[in-house]
C-alpha cells in the first residue's frame, strides 16, 4: 500500500469511528444536554475532516476556506443553540 | 496528510505528467471547476435554512418532535453513513488514481463509489417503504414533514451525484487523457463528499439528539 492510500483510508477509518462514539453518545448519556453537544461536535469534526481530507478545501481560494469551513461552525451552533434545554 | 493527498495531484500537473492542454484547464488550482464551488455553497445555504427551519419548528413543538424522533430506526441512519462515508472514501481514492493516470484502479474506485451509493439509495428507500407502511406519512406531524422533507432534498442531491459520479466512470477510459476530466472528476467528488458532509448534520439532528 503506497503513501497516498493511507490518507483518506485513514480519515475513512476515524470518521467511522467517531459516527460510532456519537451514537454511543446519544444512547449512554444521560444529561441531555452534554450529549448534544457531544453529538454536534462530533458532527462537526466529522464534517472537518471531510472538507479539509476529502474536499481539499485548504487547496481551495480563500473565499472558499472561510466560507465552507465557517458553514460548518455556523450548522454547529445552530444546532447546538437550538437544542439547548432539550 | 492533507497535502499528501494532494500534493500529488499538484506535483503532477507542476512536473507535465498532464498534456500541455489540460493547463487551461488547470488554471485554477482547486480542486473541481469554479462553478461547482459555487453551486455547492449555494446548495449549503439551501440546507442551512432548512435546518433553522425545523429547528424553529421543533423549539415550537418540542414534545412532538421528540415523541415522534424515537419512532424512527437510528440504525437506518447509521448504515446509510456507512454507506455514504465509504463511497466518499472510494472516491477520493478515484480521483488520486486519475492523478496518477491509472485508469484500472481508477474506474474500480468510482465503481465501489457507486456501489455504496447504491446502497444508501436501498436503504433509504427501504426506510421511506416502512415508515409509509407503518402509516407514517409527510402529513404525520410536523416532525415527519421535516423528516421527508429534508431527508428526500438530501436523497435528490445523492441521485444527481449518483448520475454524475456514473457519467464520470463511464467515460473514464475514453476520456482520461483528455483535457479536463480530472476537473471533471473532482467536481464530481467535491458533490459527492458535499452530500455526505450535508448527511453528517442530518443523522445526529434527526436519529440522534434526544434518544436519551
Amino acid at each position: 500500500m503506497t503513501k497516498i492510500w493511507k490518507g483518506p483510508t485513514l480519515i475513512w477509518a476515524v470518521l467511522i469511528a467517531l459516527t460510532i462514539i456519537s451514537i454511543f453518545s446519544a444512547e449512554r448519556l444521560d444529561d441531555f444536554n452534554l450529549a448534544m453537544i457531544a453529538i454536534f461536535g462530533i458532527a462537526m469534526v466529522k464534517t472537518y475532516l471531510v472538507m479539509i481530507y476529502y474536499m481539499e478545501v485548504l487547496h481551495a481560494a480563500r473565499h472558499w476556506k472561510i466560507i465552507y469551513l465557517g458553514w460548518t461552525i455556523a450548522a454547529t451552533l445552530l444546532m447546538i443553540l437550538g437544542h439547548i434545554g432539550g | 496528510m492533507a497535502e499528501n493527498i494532494t500534493q500529488n495531484g499538484s506535483s503532477e500537473q507542476l512536473n507535465g505528467a498532464q498534456p500541455a492542454a489540460d493547463n487551461k484547464a488547470a488554471d485554477s488550482k482547486h480542486p473541481g471547476f469554479d462553478g461547482i464551488w459555487i453551486f455547492v455553497f449555494i446548495d449549503m445555504l439551501i440546507f442551512l435554512m432548512l435546518f433553522a427551519t425545523y429547528i424553529s419548528e421543533r423549539i415550537r413543538l418540542p414534545e412532538i418532535f421528540a415523541e415522534s424522533q424515537h419512532l424512527l430506526t437510528p440504525y437506518f441512519g447509521l448504515a446509510n453513513t456507512i454507506f455514504l462515508l465509504t463511497s466518499s472514501w472510494a472516491i477520493i481514492c478515484a480521483v488520486n488514481a486519475v492523478r496518477q493516470k491509472m485508469a484500472k484502479k481508477a474506474a474500480n474506485y468510482l465503481w465501489l463509489c457507486l456501489l455504496f451509493g447504491g446502497l444508501f439509495c436501498i436503504s433509504k428507500c427501504a426506510e421511506y417503504y416502512l415508515k409509509i407502511n407503518a402509516g407514517i406519512t409527510p402529513a404525520t406531524n410536523g416532525f415527519f414533514t421535516f423528516f421527508f422533507l429534508i431527508t428526500m432534498v438530501h436523497f435528490l442531491h445523492v441521485l444527481i451525484g449518483f448520475i454524475f459520479v456514473a457519467h464520470c466512470a463511464i467515460k473514464l477510459r475514453a476520456e482520461i487523457a483528455h483535457d479536463g476530466y480530472l476537473k471533471k472528476i473532482e467536481s464530481a467528488g467535491l458533490f459527492w463528499h458535499f452530500v455526505d458532509a450535508i448527511w453528517l448534520f442530518i443523522f445526529p439532528l434527526l436519529y440522534l439528539v434526544g434518544r436519551q
